[in-house]
């Protein structure tokens, strides 16, 4: 298979791969769309950068709201939702010289880094696209470009979630997983695939922290596993983890006491949302109710890293929607999101990069286009390389 | 952090325990109930009915009291079992703690549960027989005095002082604080067993490991405490007023000579030199070793 991408030359590294088409499932803010005059300017023509940091004395009149994450979010999200040209999501980054140095956004919002391969900026005038040049489907043919592109920055390899090297664990001699080694890549959405037993639960328990007699070296944001890494992971294992006795209040100041990116007044709306009584025991829920309550406690927090073990696993076709609808419309931005399921179908549109287990073996670890630029649904190349993973030799 | 994780397990051992000590409560009540009521306009000349009754109430205490000892001990170890290597394993090993921290909050909980156990059995005991002899009272004393008249005069043919009662008291303090250390020991014993017994491969042996473990625990504590005890013997004399620590036999003889207590304290210090590190170890093993099941 040549699905397997070396983590030391990784498409995200090297900006070549095709950033990611929006399909479902994902937040979609309105978009601005204003009447456009004639006989305007790109915004990449505007020759002084230093007044655009923030949008503060800009005074053209269609101009978007700024926002602490200047054009280079603009760009790069507008870029990486359409698929409009190859700078994608790395373009939001390389073009971003300004926008992280905004000093403040008059919208609340603390300035940071520009990935801008998340979301659309709902305010985001469609026209700004200084780079259509490039652009591949059509969107901004013909609308040329006045001005010489400014000075390209080089592209930064982008941080890694997790580094996983050499990895083994086993199970009274059964080995799960076997000496392997991957990356994934900070800011994705990641599906974790793989059959029953391929070690997918395994992998997420090593990573949180509740595993610790392996073999190999992990690195969570750059940090071994432990205090720190546990602090900035948010963990949904595959079963009821909360005690009966708990109430939903209960788990929610629980989290609150725990970790200091738990919004608890987003989890106490979630809780009304979702129609579970705060007073009400966790072992007088349902199973649904249960693991709602789990999610919503898990999603509630402002990690770094999600880990969500199956999160639809068991769930009724209607719930599944609601859940991954949960978790896609609250998990902080720039997080990185690692899904792990079997259920390829349901998921797999929602995905920016796959790690597929078999076998104890890394047999997939590649971006969502590169995936798809072979013709195949990721459902199609699971069966493919599971399948082979499975044969008996 | 420790606070808020001893609060949790606090609260969780409370709701395995708290019907034992309702019980003990309702059981208290009843027999302040019978104390005012007067059994003697049935007829009852203090040996019928309403004595029975109250005999029947203080033992029902006391066997309540005894069984919310057990009790605690069950629920203590199971709570540990089931928050560090259960399902709620999953949640409270995701914190972002130390394990010190975790191990350190689940000791203190549990010490504090079952030195409130001891204390409720000690008092009910205490209590009930206060109760039932509460009528008879004097013809007590008097025997208490006759006892103490004989233990003097024993005393005096040997060459003894008798203790004061306050010597009896402070020499009560010393072996009361032992008994409370060597439960927290015997917990903290415990936990290591049912740690150990969720690492490999000891994991292999399921309960009776755990069991075994405790049990090799145990037994490796105190045999490690009478070796040093017989190497070094470290005593405190114990007088009306005040503690003092001394080496020497021969200040020990002296002391019970002169009327005052002693106690040999080389076999707690070890008991809870060897608890420290099994308390290191259990942090150890939860850092490096421990799978949540």
């Amino acid at each position: 298979m040549a699905y397997n991408d070396s983590y030391d030359n990784h498409p995200n590294a090297s900006g070549e791969e095709r950033p990611f088409v929006f399909s479902g499932g994902r937040k979609e803010p309105p978009r601005y769309e204003p009447e456009r005059p004639q006989g305007y300017a790109p915004r990449a023509a505007y020759p002084e950068p230093s007044r655009y940091a923030g949008g503060q004395g800009y005074d053209d009149p269609y101009a978007a709201p700024a926002r602490g994450q200047g054009y280079g979010d603009r760009y790069g999200s507008y870029a990486g939702q359409a698929g409009y040209g190859r700078y994608g999501e790395q373009g939001g980054r390389a073009y971003d010289p300004y926008g992280a140095r905004a000093p403040q956004d008059p919208y609340g919002r603390d300035a940071r880094p520009a990935y801008g391969d998340r979301y659309a900026d709902p305010y985001a005038d469609p026209y700004a696209e200084p780079y259509a040049g490039d652009a591949r489907d059509g969107y901004g043919q013909g609308y040329e470009e006045p001005q010489p592109e400014p000075a390209y920055e080089p592209e930064q390899p982008r941080g890694y979630a997790f580094k996983v090297r050499n990895l083994t664990k086993d199970y009274d001699g059964n080995v799960v997983l076997n000496n392997i080694s991957f990356d994934i890549p900070a800011g994705k959405i990641v599906g974790l695939l793989g059959p029953n037993g391929c070690g997918k639960t395994t992998l997420i328990k090593i990573l949180s922290g509740l595993i610790h007699d392996y073999t190999g070296m992990i690195k969570i944001g750059g940090k071994p596993v432990g205090i720190a890494s546990k602090a900035s992971v948010a963990y949904l294992p595959d079963r009821t983890y909360f005690p009966e006795r708990f109430r939903t209040i209960d788990c929610i100041d629980y989290f609150a006491d725990f970790f200091k990116d738990f919004d608890k007044i987003k989890a106490i709306e979630f809780a009304s949302r979702f129609g579970l009584d705060l007073h009400q025991r966790v072992k007088t829920m349902s199973k649904g109710m249960q693991e709602k309550l789990q999610l919503l406690v898990v999603m509630s927090r402002a990690a770094d890293i999600y880990l969500l073990d199956e999160p639809l696993g068991g769930v009724d076709p209607a719930a599944r929607g609601v859940i991954l609808d949960i978790i896609m419309s609250n998990y902080k931005e720039n997080a990185t999101v690692v899904l792990s399921t079997h259920q390829v179908n349901d998921l797999e549109h929602s995905f920016d990069h796959v790690l597929m287990l078999g076998h104890g073996q890394v047999l997939v670890n590649t971006g969502i286009q590169t995936l798809r630029s072979t013709g195949k649904s990721v459902e199609d190349i699971f069966k493919e390389v599971i399948g082979d993973a499975w044969e008996v030799e | 952090m420790l606070g808020k994780l001893s609060k949790t397990s606090l609260k969780a051992t409370f709701h395995s325990v708290y019907n034992i000590y309702i019980a003990m409560a309702v059981i208290g009540a009843i027999m302040l109930v019978m104390l005012v009521v007067d059994w003697t306009k049935w007829g009852d000349t203090g040996v019928g009915v309403g004595y029975l009754i109250k005999i029947v109430a203080s033992a029902a205490l006391c066997i309540t009291a005894g069984i919310g000892v057990l009790m605690t001990f069950v629920a203590v170890f199971s709570e540990f079992r089931r928050n560090l290597y259960g399902n709620e394993g999953y949640l409270t090993l995701s914190l972002p703690v130390r394990s010190s921290t975790l191990m350190l909050s689940k000791w203190l909980s549990a010490s504090f549960w079952v030195i409130l156990s001891y204390l409720a059995l000690v008092g009910c005991a205490f209590g009930s027989f206060i109760y039932i002899v509460k009528h008879s009272m004097n013809e007590y004393a008097s025997t208490y005095d006759l006892i103490l008249q004989l233990v003097d005069q024993l005393s005096y043919s040997s060459g003894v002082v008798t203790p004061s009662i306050n010597v009896i008291l402070n020499l009560a303090a010393m072996y009361a604080f032992d008994g409370a250390v060597r439960a927290c020991v015997f917990v903290l014993i415990v936990f290591f067993a049912i740690t150990l017994s969720h690492c490999r491969p000891f994991s292999r042996r399921g309960k009776v490991g755990t069991l075994i473990y405790a049990l090799g625990a145990l037994f490796g504590v105190y045999v490690f405490a009478g070796i040093i005890t017989k190497l070094v013997k470290i005593y405190i004399v114990v007088s009306d007023t005040h503690y003092t620590v001394t080496l020497s036999e021969y200040q020990v003889q002296q002391a019970w000579k002169l009327g005052f207590g002693a106690y040999s304290v080389t076999n707690l210090y070890c008991t809870i030199i060897a608890a420290i590190f099994l308390f290191m170890v259990c942090c150890v093993l939860l850092d490096r070793k421990v799978n949540a099941d």
